[in-house]
């Protein structure tokens, strides 16, 4: 990704309108008009704030007249590195040619948070990376990871696993890179605006599909399989032939690279822990 | 498909990647569970014939070229039931092509000028 020379100012001044954010490995220099929008967007998102030489930069001006919007499926339109994107409560172009994003937002820190999830998910395509909904902890430095549907159990099993730290419980990044397979946390947590003090990240270790049963047991799946049973599970634009083919493509490159699962789990942490120790 | 004339082709709307032996195919619009398929290896080698450019005889000939088949395996009739499937899934389009007597009738033809 072409490097941009923008000047980015300290992070701890509520008052910044420009700042960087780094999730996934990417530094994306935000700048934001509104100042409502920044002070809630620096609570938010403090741990992710990063003093770092950006590789993106996005800018947000918050746009008036269209308030009250019914919520609607995101399309997206994409030409070339040029993505058109059109939302209920933003809308604007992203460029990943000259690296850099310009939307109109609603003026409230969920338009904030939809303009991260949307340019981050675009941003790891391009880069053999996926946004999955899971939730992930790191034991003795190895990331598993536990996607599932809405209540499916993604916090209930990070919770459970108290002898490692949980690298997210909602949203998390999984990116393919020199070192290998990288789970990474997003600010993205179940609930709303509660996020890690650390963002924490680590090498795949295995992925898991959870389904809530009495007694825990792990089956292995054949990568092709894993990789049709995660796809529902991925953030990602499916009207959009372009993002849908390197979402794929990413995806099946982590699958082929990270042994998946489908765990059946009980509510006895000590035999979720024993499961994954077998397979570890 | 009915007739041995018509060739198909994998919808536009279809993003597909094999992975191992098996094809992974996403219908795009409808991402979710119902709009996600996996091939098994045959499935996989006929899918992957489909590119708008080979009858169903054609694709019947790779598939015992490529593959021991048990005696008594009726081929073509597996072929046809598969591109069924394939078809009511949504996957396939079909493109019109000449029929061997229209191939035969256009070739008289020129041999009349």
């Amino acid at each position: 990704m072409a490097q941009q020379t923008l000047q980015h100012r300290p992070h701890n001044k509520e008052e910044t309108k420009q700042w960087v954010i780094s999730m996934a490995g990417f530094n994306l220099a935000v700048t934001v008009d509104d100042p409502a929008v920044v002070l809630e967007a620096h609570r938010i998102y403090s741990s992710f704030t990063a003093e770092a030489e950006p590789d993106f930069a996005i800018e947000m001006n918050v746009r008036t007249g269209r308030d009250g919007q019914k919520a609607r499926p995101m399309k997206t339109v994409s030409t070339g590195g040029v993505w058109q994107i059109d939302s209920y409560n933003f809308s604007g172009e992203l460029d990943t040619s000259s690296a850099s994003a310009r939307f109109s937002i609603e003026p409230n820190w969920g338009a904030f948070d939809s303009v991260l999830r949307v340019t981050l998910s675009i941003l790891l395509a391009q880069e053999g990376g996926v946004l999955v909904h899971a939730s992930s902890v790191s034991r003795e430095g190895k990331a598993f990871v536990f996607a599932a549907r809405p209540e499916g159990g993604k916090s209930t099993v990070a919770g459970m696993l108290n002898d490692g730290v949980v690298i997210g419980d909602e949203l998390v990044a999984i990116r393919r890179g020199p070192n290998g397979v990288i789970v990474y946390g997003t600010p993205f947590w179940n609930g709303g605006p509660t996020v890690s003090d650390t963002p924490a990240q680590a090498p795949a270790q295995a992925i898991f599909l959870l389904t809530k049963a009495d007694q825990t047991s792990a089956r292995r799946l054949e990568p092709a399989q894993m990789t049709a049973k995660l796809i529902p599970h991925i953030f990602f634009d499916p009207d959009n032939l372009k993002t849908s083919r390197a979402t794929i493509d990413a995806l099946a490159d982590i699958t082929q690279t990270v042994p998946g699962y489908q765990l059946r789990f009980g509510l006895d942490a000590d035999a979720l822990r024993r499961c994954l120790d077998e397979i570890d | 498909m009915k007739s041995t004339d018509a060739s198909v082709r994998r919808d536009s709307n279809c993003v597909w990647r094999v992975i191992g032996d098996n094809a992974l195919i996403v219908k795009i619009k409808t991402a979710d569970d119902n709009s996600v398929f996996t091939l098994n290896k045959t499935g996989t080698a006929i899918w992957q014939s489909m590119d708008g450019g080979k009858t169903e005889d054609e694709i019947v000939a790779h598939v015992r070229a490529s593959f021991l088949c048990p005696e008594g395996t009726d081929i073509v009739a597996d072929v046809q039931e598969f591109t069924g499937r394939l078809m009511s899934d949504g996957l396939l389009e079909t493109k019109s092509t000449p029929t061997s007597k229209e191939k035969k009738d256009s070739s008289k033809r020129g041999d009349l000028r």
